[in-house]
């Protein structure tokens, strides 16, 4: 299961990600920071998703909803 | 014309905001297990959004850092420096991006090594590299003594 590569944001979605936020203003970036862009985004949705998963437990519910996210967002944004 | 780009624009964001999407559904999907739990198909749609809204605001954050340094090129200390405020997060920014270097440097080296092969053999073009490496540096410790020497 370690074998398999980690599923993450393709280093050039990231870039069009950046892209469009700059609209136009001449910027490049060095393969490896969207790289670490990438890996960066990945935790962050990783830990969105573990902190909403123990407040949906702490309710007793299996399936994640969209209000527990709600619940853990302002703490969530504040350490990203 | 106008309208063809904005169209264009808002079909480019649709299709930035599915592939954002598939990821985190994909992300997510890999942790379901490990957490004994699972994600209802709003909280994939949310998390998303809110994925794709901190991407845009990463990228302005870089582009200010960037700037500041008077650079136009985004380096790996801009990204860094976004995950400074948590020390956990950015040990694990750290500890990536030494990975990545390593990647890429082991990279070339490969690129490098197939690149020389034709010409000629392993061993002589490592022999060669090193003694045209030790001529550089000393003339650049040459240019710097010379340099000394003027100043003083």
């Amino acid at each position: 299961m370690a074998d398999a590569p980690l599923p993450t944001f393709k280093p050039a979605l990231i870039e069009k990600i950046f892209e469009q936020s700059w609209g136009g203003r001449k910027l490049r970036t060095a393969s490896d920071s969207t790289r670490l862009t990438a890996e960066f985004m990945r935790v962050f949705v990783i830990e969105a998703m573990g902190r909403a998963a123990s407040v949906a437990k702490a309710e007793g519910s299996d399936t994640i909803e969209p209000h527990h996210l709600e619940a853990v967002l302002p703490e969530l944004l504040l350490d990203f | 014309m106008d309208d063809d780009d904005v169209s264009y624009d808002e079909s480019l964001k649709a299709r930035i905001k599915a592939s954002v999407h598939y990821t985190v559904g994909k992300i997510c999907q890999r942790e379901e297990s490990e957490m004994g739990v699972k994600c209802s198909k709003q909280f994939l749609a949310a998390l998303a959004e809110l994925t794709y809204g901190k991407c845009g605001s990463l990228a302005s954050d870089l582009e200010s850092f960037a700037k500041h340094a008077k650079r136009s090129t985004i380096q790996v200390e801009d990204v860094k420096l976004c995950a400074r405020k948590n020390p956990s997060l950015a040990k694990l920014v750290a500890e990536k991006a030494t990975d990545l270097e390593a990647e890429t440097q082991e990279r070339l080296s490969k690129k490098r090594r197939k690149d020389n092969k034709p010409a000629d053999e392993d061993g002589e073009s490592a022999s060669d590299a090193a003694p045209s490496a030790a001529v550089a540096s000393a003339a650049t410790g040459a240019t710097h003594k010379s340099k000394k020497v003027r100043q003083a």
